[in-house]
């Protein structure tokens, strides 16, 4: 798969036409399809070509989830083709997507869906709109998302991290927390893979970083509090709180920028943004959710002050002051 | 579970590999049909040998978690805080704020417990002035080499807030540009209008108190650990700060909003140069005097007034560039 071409003209054309539809009229499915079934797949593959001699995976796991449906909604009415556009300006030439739909193991149909790698404009919304937003997603404040780590982690394979030990991007949309451990039964009942025990959440998540930079989007503030310190607790810095979904496809590609070094730092990469015809507003709320995360990289203008000096054993005296 | 799948003639591990048919490395047995999982856990998960930048740097171990600790930032009555970052390949950056004083080992507890009640309170501007508390990692025991163990609390990292009050007032020894002193007593008294929405005194806003963000005219409040709620006496004070405490307060007096506003006019006060336009200087004077007639003492009713007295002096707001001047 991945030896389509993209075209933004192409792809504006698709997302515009359907601007105004209601979602049941874009997202038509009403059970997985059958090409997204991760049962007995081996490998997604994202492979080089002529065409596309340097490929880089991409994957974007959306959680479709109650109100988290919205991303593949918006991202399905305007932001991929932009989002692709960034990319390609981001100097990753030749991007291959992948599209994951995340529910709940628990309580739905459907709770893994896979598509495939592709280049191709058309394709690459297929696999998107085939997506079955079943809305559901479980009760506890959890979903599967440990799932889709898996799937990324054993079942693909990219020729950007074989042949030249780079690694793609896993971009995963979600307000609650994975599930702490990967199950053995729900594996082997969706993917058709024979494990010997549970994985714990935190072995995937290390496996997942050999061939991905993996990151986490939270939609909004409102949805951060429960759960942004359980997904810091596994993926540090690399959890990115916006302030509206909205902005998924350009946080998404501001990341891949920093990271590929397409923007010299955060200011850069805000200039770019203000260039492309961003309204201050926006730009405000996608810098504050980069800013974390390319400060850990050292990319959002420099350092406090410090000085070398032990840490403190806790034997000093003084101290406050007590009435 | 975490073993690689061996080979069936000879039981060496096979390597990472996603070819249905391989060659073992060790007897050249040709495998056929390796199944869709051709590797162990053990062999997808690269073992952690640190960051390059990261060596020689001196390591300590929170709470379980270890982090490297990148220098120190500054040191408080009790505490010393450090800047650091979590030990792994998925970083996060922190703030360390360790005990220094073994005494005061129960006022970094009551910021921990403090600062987990403020960020689920409701009050009015929540999901705005939470997100500006310094946030919460994670707190307990500090393990570190060769010396003996003390607690820390670990807060995220604020990017882009690198200066505290004191600092600015080092560097800027004949005082800053009041326009300056106006939004950084602007954005204070925001946040300190929601703490008290909230119930509750932040009992020590003294200039190491206050951090800054020079180019986004921000304003955040660190150094939680005095903080109270309304109406319960002082637990502590800052002794090398002991001017900017209204004697009742430094006596055990509850700690209360105008107590607060008190502190923070005083604060600024050190920052400022002593001629000041007169609407401002009449009003941060008042604000300074806990006995004097017609003070506000309602963070949001004194920001309004903080408004008229800028635009009295100023004219209408502009952004007015502040910097912090380079090795400073």
């Amino acid at each position: 798969m991945g030896y389509g071409s993209y075209s933004h003209a192409a792809h504006e054309a698709i997302t515009s036409a359907r601007a105004s539809l209601p979602r049941q009229a874009v997202f038509k499915q009403t059970a997985c399809h059958p090409l997204m079934n991760p049962s007995g797949v081996r490998f997604r593959e994202s492979r080089d070509s002529a065409t596309h001699p340097a490929s880089i995976g991409v994957v974007f796991a959306l959680d479709v989830t109650g109100s988290m449906g919205e991303i593949p909604d918006q991202i399905a009415r305007r932001e991929l083709p932009a989002f692709m556009t960034s990319l390609m300006d981001c100097g990753v030439r030749d991007p291959q997507v992948l599209f994951m739909a995340v529910g709940d193991a628990y309580s739905d149909k459907a709770p893994l869906q896979v598509g495939q790698f592709e280049s191709e404009a058309e394709k690459m919304d297929q696999w998107l709109t085939w997506s079955f937003l079943e809305g559901r997603g479980g009760a506890l404040g959890s979903e599967s998302y440990e799932l889709a780590l898996y799937f990324a982690a054993r079942h693909t394979d990219m020729d950007c991290f074989r042949k030249r030990g780079e690694r793609g991007y896993l971009f995963m949309t979600g307000d609650e927390s994975p599930y702490p451990r990967v199950s053995r039964q729900q594996v082997k009942a969706l993917i058709g893979d024979e494990l010997d025990d549970d994985l714990p959440v935190e072995v995937i998540i290390q496996e997942v970083q050999r061939s991905f930079e993996p990151f986490f989007l939270i939609p909004d503030q409102k949805r951060r509090a429960r759960c942004e310190r359980g997904w810091r607790d596994l993926m540090g810095d690399n959890v990115i709180c916006m302030e509206d979904p909205a902005d998924t496809c350009t946080v998404a590609a501001g990341l891949v920028a920093l990271c590929e070094g397409a923007a010299a730092d955060l200011d850069a990469l805000a200039r770019r943004l203000e260039a492309s015809g961003m309204g201050r507003k926006r730009l405000g709320g996608v810098m504050r959710a980069l800013t974390p995360f390319a400060a850990t990289r050292g990319l959002a203008g420099g350092w406090p002050r410090v000085e070398e000096a032990p840490v403190p054993d806790g034997t000093d005296g003084g101290g406050h002051h007590r009435p | 579970m975490l073993t690689a799948l061996k080979c069936p003639n000879c039981a060496a591990p096979l390597p990472p590999s996603a070819e249905t048919v391989t060659v073992c490395p060790y007897c050249a047995h040709t495998i056929t049909g390796v199944p869709a999982v051709p590797w162990g856990s053990r062999l997808l998960r690269e073992p952690w040998a640190g960051r390059a930048e990261d060596s020689g740097k001196q390591r300590v171990v929170v709470a379980g978690r270890p982090y490297v600790v990148l220098g120190r930032l500054g040191q408080g009555d009790g505490c010393d805080v450090f800047l650091g970052r979590l030990d792994a390949r998925l970083t996060e950056m922190v703030a360390l704020k360790v005990l220094r004083v073994a005494d005061d080992a129960d006022l970094l507890n009551r910021e921990w417990e403090m600062l987990g009640r403020l960020s689920s309170s409701s009050a009015r501007g929540a999901d705005f002035f939470a997100g500006l508390l310094p946030q919460r990692v994670t707190h307990g025991r500090l393990v570190t080499a060769g010396r003996r163990d003390t607690r820390a609390n670990v807060f995220r990292f604020r990017s882009g807030f690198h200066h505290t009050l004191s600092q600015v007032i080092r560097a800027y020894p004949k005082g800053i540009d009041p326009r300056a002193g106006v939004w950084m007593w602007k954005r204070a008294l925001e946040m300190l209008g929601w703490v008290h929405a909230s119930g509750y005194a932040h009992a020590a806003v003294i200039p190491d108190h206050l951090l800054l963000h020079p180019r986004d005219h921000g304003v955040t409040l660190v150094g939680w650990s005095a903080a109270t709620r309304l109406g319960r006496p002082l637990v502590a004070g800052s002794s090398r700060a002991r001017e900017l405490y209204p004697d009742a307060v430094w006596r055990g007096a509850p700690p209360s909003p105008a107590s607060d506003l008190t502190m923070l006019a005083r604060s600024l006060l050190k920052a400022l140069p002593p001629s000041l336009p007169s609407p401002l200087a009449g009003l941060l004077r008042r604000c300074a005097d806990p006995t004097a007639a017609g003070r506000v003492d309602d963070a949001w009713a004194l920001l309004e007034q903080v408004t008229d007295a800028s635009r009295a002096a100023f004219g209408p707001p502009t952004y007015v560039p502040f910097h912090m001047p380079p090795r400073s």
